[in-house]
């Protein structure tokens, strides 16, 4: 369980987090996004026992990193984009020794069953340097899991890597939610945040902009709907502007134009718009809501923050 | 109890690497053995003018030579911090709960062990020019070596924390460490200076170190020069340790 409580943290005079509070239950993924500089990676060392937050305080699993950020380091595991591994080490030596770090009590024989967690047990005896970026990034997701931590704090991890390596690891951080770990993930990558993330947490320049499932979020704002044609999509678009109905194009598909329209009234609007293309003499092929992106609603809740 | 393990782990892996690349050794030790090679002979024909020190030109320069060794052997150490704070290495090893004192004293250690082998082998290599020393003395002289790399690897570890770049470090480290070296007398003994040099000289602690490391090698085990020497090099590695310390805590927080 991680519990973010009004945390503060300034760098001189600059204000990195303000009063934020959020938290992330066992079992469960949270995906903290925002544009960079808006304190995500502030928020997740601040997590990790690794800075010292100005003001309030972060607990995890039950311990304060202000009354002792040591036993919390020694109850998270930490990722990010760079694996910073010892080239000249094997990786079971490499394992081995983060885990003699942790005080964990069979090194050895957990650093074997993580290698063999993430089909690594092949190249156990091989030096760090020799493995490819994907290798040593599930290097990385194995020294963060030595100790067994009840908090995983994943910052950008599948960033730089291949599709099918990115999935693997999607896969494999999934997995672990489902053994009761509260994980907080932290990326650029918002349709990797929409396919594992439970909830979702927006920052933007320090503050917390919206909390909420992953589903509310991408509800967030205005319906939008397509509409199909065939036919000039010229008087079309003209059509639904004398109907006072702001379209923009959309991709088609089957020889159809398309547009988009968004309204808080659907009911009375898309009947509208059905008029108007018809007394136009637009042949309409489909009128559907459109399933937004997480993305679509981040873009939009950033646009509303930035206004 | 934790520090102290922790201090073991972190030891124990730059250890590691110190044995994955030995011959760095020996590359450390080439320079202060082509001083005793090439420069220790021009002292011969000055080791009977009034002022010089007793003992021989050996038993004068060669302790001098181990607490310059002590000095810049240690003074280098903060390229690799810096190498490894850019590559996030450092950082890997922050979100362990290992202790912060340990992180730095389990590294210092390492260069402490660097240096003791190296002056190890420059002690042998000064036997058959004319060096004479007991075993006593040279255990103590070896002792004082190890003082002055802590407080210099410590020094070097917290000045590569606050600039962070290479390109700063090596100008300010070195140009910081030759006037040290210089005012210290371990090229040409202090006897043979002026006054005022003499007067700047008092606040160099390294003077001190090196006069405890003639009167060691010429049996005096038991002199003040000794005492002092050992115990202001002693006073300057643990505050050095407590400075180096703070400042990685610092550069983490």
């Amino acid at each position: 369980m991680i519990e973010v409580r009004g945390v503060t943290r300034r760098f001189g005079g600059f204000v990195a987090l303000d009063d934020i509070s959020f938290d992330v239950r066992p079992g469960e993924i949270v995906a903290l996004l925002g544009p960079n500089g808006a304190g995500k990676t502030t928020a997740s060392r601040i997590i990790a026992g690794i800075l010292a937050p100005t003001t309030g305080d972060a607990v995890v699993d039950g311990v304060s990193v202000r009354e002792d950020p040591t036993a919390v380091r020694a109850r998270c595991g930490f990722v990010t984009d760079t694996p910073a591994l010892y080239d000249r080490m094997p990786l079971r030596d490499y394992l081995a020794f983060f885990g003699r770090l942790y005080d964990v009590r069979s090194p050895a024989a957990r650093a074997a069953e993580l290698a063999e967690q993430l089909g690594l047990t092949g190249v156990a005896g091989q030096r760090l340097g020799a493995f490819s970026r994907g290798m040593r990034q599930k290097v990385a997701i194995a020294r963060a899991l030595i100790h067994d931590p009840p908090v995983l704090l994943l910052d950008e991890p599948a960033s730089a890597l291949d599709p099918e390596m990115a999935q693997t690891l999607r896969a494999f951080i999934v997995s672990l939610r489902a053994r009761e770990r509260s994980i907080l993930l932290t990326t650029h990558d918002l349709d990797e945040a929409q396919r594992i993330a439970d909830r979702v947490v927006v920052v933007y320049r320090g503050r917390v902009l919206r909390t909420g499932a992953t589903s509310e979020i991408r509800a967030t704002g205005r319906p939008t709907y397509v509409v199909t044609f065939t036919g000039d999509a010229g008087r079309a678009r003209g059509a639904l502007g004398a109907a006072g109905v702001d379209a923009e194009p959309a991709n088609g598909a089957n020889g159809c134009s398309a547009l988009r329209f968004a309204t808080d009234d659907p009911a009375n609007t898309n009947a509208g718009v059905l008029r108007a293309l018809l007394d136009a003499g637009v042949g309409v092929v489909t009128l559907s809501a459109e399933e937004r992106s997480l993305e679509d609603a981040y873009l939009e809740i950033l646009r509303e923050a930035k206004a | 109890m934790k520090t102290l393990r922790d201090t073991w782990l972190i030891f124990g892996r730059y250890f590691g690497i110190l044995l994955g690349n030995p011959v760095w050794v020996i590359i450390g030790v080439t320079q202060p053995v082509l001083y005793l090679v090439l420069f220790a002979p021009l002292l011969k024909s000055i080791a009977t003018v009034q002022g010089f020190p007793p003992g021989g030109a050996y038993n004068v320069f060669v302790p001098g030579l181990l607490i310059q060794l002590g000095l810049f052997g240690a003074a280098g150490v903060g390229f690799s911090l810096i190498a490894e704070l850019r590559a996030g290495v450092i950082e890997r090893l922050r979100v362990t709960p290992v202790s912060r004192i340990s992180l730095m004293l389990g590294r210092a250690l390492r260069d402490m062990l660097v240096l003791l082998i190296q002056s190890a082998i420059l002690l042998l290599l000064a036997i058959p020019f004319g060096l004479q020393a007991t075993v006593g003395g040279a255990a103590v002289m070896l002792a004082l070596v190890a003082l002055v790399g802590l407080a210099t690897a410590c020094i070097a570890y917290a000045v590569a924390l606050w600039l962070r770049s290479e390109d700063s470090y090596a100008p300010l480290i070195f140009t910081a460490s030759l006037p040290l070296l210089l005012l210290s007398g371990v090229l040409l003994p202090l006897t043979l200076a002026p006054d005022w040099l003499r007067t700047i000289a008092d606040v160099n602690p390294l003077s001190y170190a090196v006069n405890a490391a003639r009167d060691l090698f010429n049996g005096h085990m038991a002199s003040p020069e000794v005492a002092k020497g050992t115990l202001i090099m002693a006073v300057l590695a643990v505050g050095s340790l407590i400075l180096a310390a703070r400042s990685f805590n610092r550069a983490i927080a």
